[in-house]
């Protein structure tokens, strides 16, 4: 298979500072930002001076066709059915996927059509000259994958039983070539019909495109019908044999036989001269004969090679099977040969013709200008069986590189990003890379569009990428100073480091303030507090607050002290902890065992030697600015501290005594 | 079909050096021979200048984002050997770090792979390359890899957090070893690899007939083979690859340029490569489906019109 080189594409920058030089950096998906500029030498600091003070960077973005309002609405759509279909291919093969294949297949292109319609309707509204050629290019380009489209559909997805392509071929291009059926609205309008100019021209093209219904209402309205030629016309007309459903329940060799008979009867009345009286007549005959030259004559009617290779196989050939019309394809290209070069798209609707789907696929991507129609009609295409699934140098089969290629082109819109996910999804081999990269580069302008970021995440088992993102917005809570967020931001992505940070500030906000911000959000912790340390301190400290709150004494005093001997809690906070003590010491009920007091003390003890041993160290070395962290007491804490060792020994004491004592009845 | 959607007006006084768009593609940074960065905002299509940041004292080379959940930070590096962190809090943009170990002009830097934290790589024309790397507290961790390149280095570039061919150690999870391409003024290629905090010159890749002016390792997309790409005076860009399996690097010259190739970087998903050249051209290209690397498009320079829509002074 010969390659067809894609030819670059060539933009133009119009900036003058450019011509020192041209570089570029990525954006997000197909965007490009360029700017003027090199590298200097580095040796030698030589810098061309700049043409103009102003430095300009143009953006520069590609494949975008897909952004805009009304091919938004296509991809959305075609979204919707290339997702059922997967879904049916997962759970059918073979025959029973069929229908619904083809169904997809006609889905397709009903969507298209809407979204061509859409575009015209566009290009009539629009006053502005440059986005109206815009559109018309868009409702061109649309018009040309219809036609590929349904070319492809009869060809390699819908393929008739027996390979008969003659029904669906003329249905192909009555649908694409609608002069014939334009006109001869127009014509009957008219009191006499025959009088217009295009009359017969008319009806040559509507019995070119076997539409013998029509041309015998229009003959019916000469003024010549009653005679015998005309009788003799329409009566061909009205029994030519046509292989529809009329016919399925019989076999080809019986229609063929039947149309053979038809033919010999037109052949004799034409040889006849039945019709020589009536040039017009004649010639309609001859189409009916299947003969050469008038289809040469009519070539303009024929408007193209492949609307005279359909009108030609209807009356030459209507038996002809899918697999050799290509034979027949030459006679009809020499006929319009203008240059040798075929068109854009005669190339690819020969492709077709000739079964070759890899040259459809590959031109197709060259001349349309974006991904849509090859990575939906590949997709379908592997469905049917059509494309056989060897692997390609890249890495995958090409069903996977073109929805890779659409893929990447939605994912730098503001809201189709999630419609390239789903379609990345569904490649099987590097699908899930591709949303990895791309999910983290997601813009998350508001926690709602975290969120649903997050969501795709989490369902795709992503958690690497899930904790980044938590980690962008934990950051961005934190600077704009709603620490609650931010917490449960990283309690989100287990992130340690910040946990800590934050519960931290907490405690240091409660022992400023003397109470907690962000309540619930503590109270509500549950086993994400083991995250940190400091996080478990913080939320068992709240807990110590609610059992004093309800009056639970015992249980408060037991969890303080645990607090204290499992050296959960921070040094700095150890002087709050053992201030709360007071109250409990000083209580009526006794609360503290004497065990549990000598542990109270010992904590103190190991406190204040501390503090005294840092001090003593600290003025030893004469360091100004040493650490602050165990600074010597305030006078605040000394009277703390003393009230703490009065109360301690009372209360040791006290327990001293009722545990002593033996309860006697 | 590409198009020009849009152009930005940077005011820079002085010839652009490099531009580099965040993370998210809402912030551009541009910096330029008149030692200033820029930072614009560019969500949906307008510009805004965020803020200027002035601290070099020569033309400044190149920028970089480190990844956001670090915050907003960016580094530069300049002409007047110091590399600089820069980080925004409460809405404005200053000084995180200052870096001048260098003994002559910084042309690279690059962040890592947000896997192995915050390491910023710096590649100087004294032919050391500098890795910065954040310990969390506030402290910057140096190490220094000494004459990687004789005459000097020109570019860095940071592989992938998973490398396909690491190991994996036994909790099943591949061992996440840094990796680091650099080019340089000897022609060289070279690829250097952490292992116990220390880094080690892992390859020296062969190939280029002139000095290489940029190099950059490919985004892993879950194959086990490795690619770089580098560019050099020769005109030359040369893909290296490593199917993972061996040590030993292929190359393929992509293509054969006009004039001095002088920067390339891959897309995202890295199935694309940008390059751009002296030639006035931005080329892109593409691995196609049969392992051929083709052009795809093509941007170049004007003959100097000026259109309507241009600014003029």
């Amino acid at each position: 298979m010969v390659e067809r080189e894609r030819e670059p594409y060539i933009l133009t920058i119009s900036d003058p500072n450019c011509a020192v030089g041209l570089q570029s950096t990525w954006g997000l998906g197909n965007q490009l930002f360029l700017f003027p500029g090199k590298k200097g030498n580095l040796i030698a600091d030589d810098r061309a001076p700049a043409q103009t003070p102003y430095q300009e960077i143009q953006e520069v973005k590609w494949d975008t066709d897909m952004h805009n309002d009304i091919p938004r609405k296509l991809v959305n759509e075609s979204h919707n059915i290339f997702m059922l279909l997967q879904t049916q291919a997962a759970e059918a093969s073979g025959s029973a996927l069929h229908p619904h294949l083809v169904k997809a297949s006609k889905q397709y292109r009903a969507v298209l059509k809407a979204c061509s319609m859409g575009m015209v309707h566009l290009t009539e509204s629009t006053t502005d000259d440059a986005l109206r050629g815009h559109f018309e290019d868009q409702v061109q380009i649309s018009e040309m994958t219809e036609m590929i489209w349904s070319l492809c559909e009869i060809f390699f997805i819908d393929v008739p039983a027996g390979g008969l392509v003659i029904t669906q071929l003329i249905e192909w291009l009555r649908w694409h070539f609608t002069d014939g059926e334009k006109m001869a609205v127009e014509i009957l309008r008219e009191e006499k019909p025959e009088d217009n100019l295009s009359y017969w021209d008319t009806i040559y093209r509507l019995v070119l495109q076997g539409q013998l219904e029509a041309v015998r209402h229009l003959l019916s309205t000469h003024s010549g019908r009653g005679r015998s030629e005309f009788q003799s016309i329409e009566e061909l007309l009205r029994k030519m044999p046509v292989y529809s459903k009329l016919f399925r329940g019989h076999s080809i060799s019986e229609f063929d036989m039947k149309w053979r008979h038809w033919w010999d009867e037109c052949k004799m009345r034409l040889e006849q001269g039945e019709f020589a009286t009536n040039k017009n007549l004649e010639i309609i005959a001859r189409i009916l004969c299947g003969e050469e030259e008038v289809f040469t004559d009519l070539r303009d009617l024929c408007e193209t090679w492949y609307h005279m290779l359909v009108s030609k196989m209807l009356y030459q050939n209507p038996t002809v099977k899918a697999a050799d019309l290509h034979y027949y394809v030459q006679g009809c290209l020499d006929e319009y040969r203008v240059s040798s070069r075929l068109g854009e798209l005669d190339g690819i609707l020969l492709s077709t013709i000739e079964f070759d789907i890899h040259q459809v696929i590959k031109d197709s991507s060259a001349v349309l200008s974006n991904w849509w129609f090859v990575a939906h009609l590949t997709d379908l295409l592997q469905h049917c069986g059509q494309l056989e699934t060897h692997r390609l140098e890249f890495g995958s089969n090409l069903r996977e590189y073109l929805l890779l290629e659409y893929a990447s082109s939605l994912m730098s819109h503001k809201s189709l990003w999630q419609v390239g996910i789903d379609y990345l999804d569904h490649c099987t081999e590097f699908g899930r890379k591709y949303i990895e990269h791309y999910i983290e580069h997601i813009p998350l302008e508001t926690e709602k569009k975290a969120l649903k970021v997050l969501g795709v995440c989490d369902r795709r088992n992503m958690a690497e990428q899930a904790k980044s993102i938590c980690k962008v917005m934990g950051r961005r809570c934190m600077q704009h100073g709603r620490l609650g967020s931010a917490l449960s931001w990283f309690l989100r992505s287990k992130d340690v480091a910040f946990a800590t940070l934050i519960a931290e500030k907490f405690l240091f906000e409660y022992s400023e303030n003397g109470s907690f911000s962000n309540l619930d959000l503590i109270d509500n912790l549950g086993s994400t507090m083991l995250l940190s340390k400091r996080l478990t301190f913080l939320g068992k400290y709240r807990e110590f607050h609610k059992l004093y709150g309800d009056k639970d004494h015992h249980a408060a005093g037991s969890l303080l002290l645990s607090l204290l001997t499992a050296r959960l809690a921070p040094r700095d906070f150890w002087i709050t902890l053992l201030t709360d003590c007071i109250p409990l010491l000083e209580a009526d009920k006794m609360i503290f065992s004497s065990m549990q007091t000598y542990e109270l003390m010992h904590c103190l003890e190991e406190l204040t030697k501390e503090t005294l041993l840092l001090s003593a160290s600290q003025n030893k070395a004469k360091t100004p600015d040493s650490q602050d962290r165990t600074k010597a007491f305030t006078e605040l804490e000394k009277e703390k501290i003393d009230l703490l060792r009065l109360a301690l020994t009372r209360n040791l004491s006290r327990a001293i005594v009722t545990e002593g004592t033996i309860k006697t009845l | 079909m590409v198009s020009v959607i849009n152009s930005i007006d940077t005011a820079h006084e002085d010839m652009i050096h490099d531009a580099q768009l965040d993370y998210y593609g809402t912030k551009l940074a541009t910096c330029s021979s008149d030692r200033s960065i820029k930072i614009f905002d560019v969500k949906s299509g307008q510009q805004t200048l965020i803020t200027n940041l002035l601290g070099h004292e020569g033309p400044v080379w190149q920028v970089a984002w480190a990844h956001p959940m670090f915050g907003n930070i960016l580094a530069s590096c300049g002409y007047d050997r110091k590399v600089i962190i820069w980080k925004e809090s409460n809405g404005t943009w200053g000084k995180l770090y200052e870096y001048s170990n260098h003994d002559s002009s910084v042309n690279s830097v690059c962040f890592s792979s947000h896997e192995f934290g915050l390491n910023l790589a710096c590649g100087s024309s004294d032919g050391s390359i500098s890795v910065i790397s954040s310990t969390g507290d506030g402290n910057w961790d140096i190490k220094k890899i000494n004459n990687a390149h004789t005459i000097g280095c020109n570019a860095v570039s940071w592989a992938p957090a998973v490398t396909p061919n690491s190991l994996m150690d036994h909790s099943g999870r591949p061992q996440m070893v840094k990796r680091l391409v650099s080019g340089g003024c000897d022609n060289l290629v070279k690829i250097y690899r952490e292992e116990d905090g220390q880094w080690s010159e892992e390859q020296k890749l062969e190939g280029h007939s002139d000095w290489v002016r940029d190099c950059a390792w490919a985004p892993s997309i879950g194959l086990p083979k490795s690619i770089i790409a580098s560019c050099s005076q020769d005109c030359r860009v040369i893909i290296w690859t490593n199917d993972g399996t061996s040590n030993n690097w292929s190359s393929k010259v992509l293509h054969k340029f006009n004039d001095v190739v002088w920067h390339l970087s891959w897309s995202i998903t890295g199935n694309i490569l940008a390059v751009s050249g002296g030639d006035n051209k931005v080329s892109l290209w593409k691995e196609s489906v049969e392992g051929q690397w083709v052009c795809i498009s093509d941007v170049n320079k004007g003959q100097g019109q000026v259109t309507e829509g241009q600014k003029t002074s």
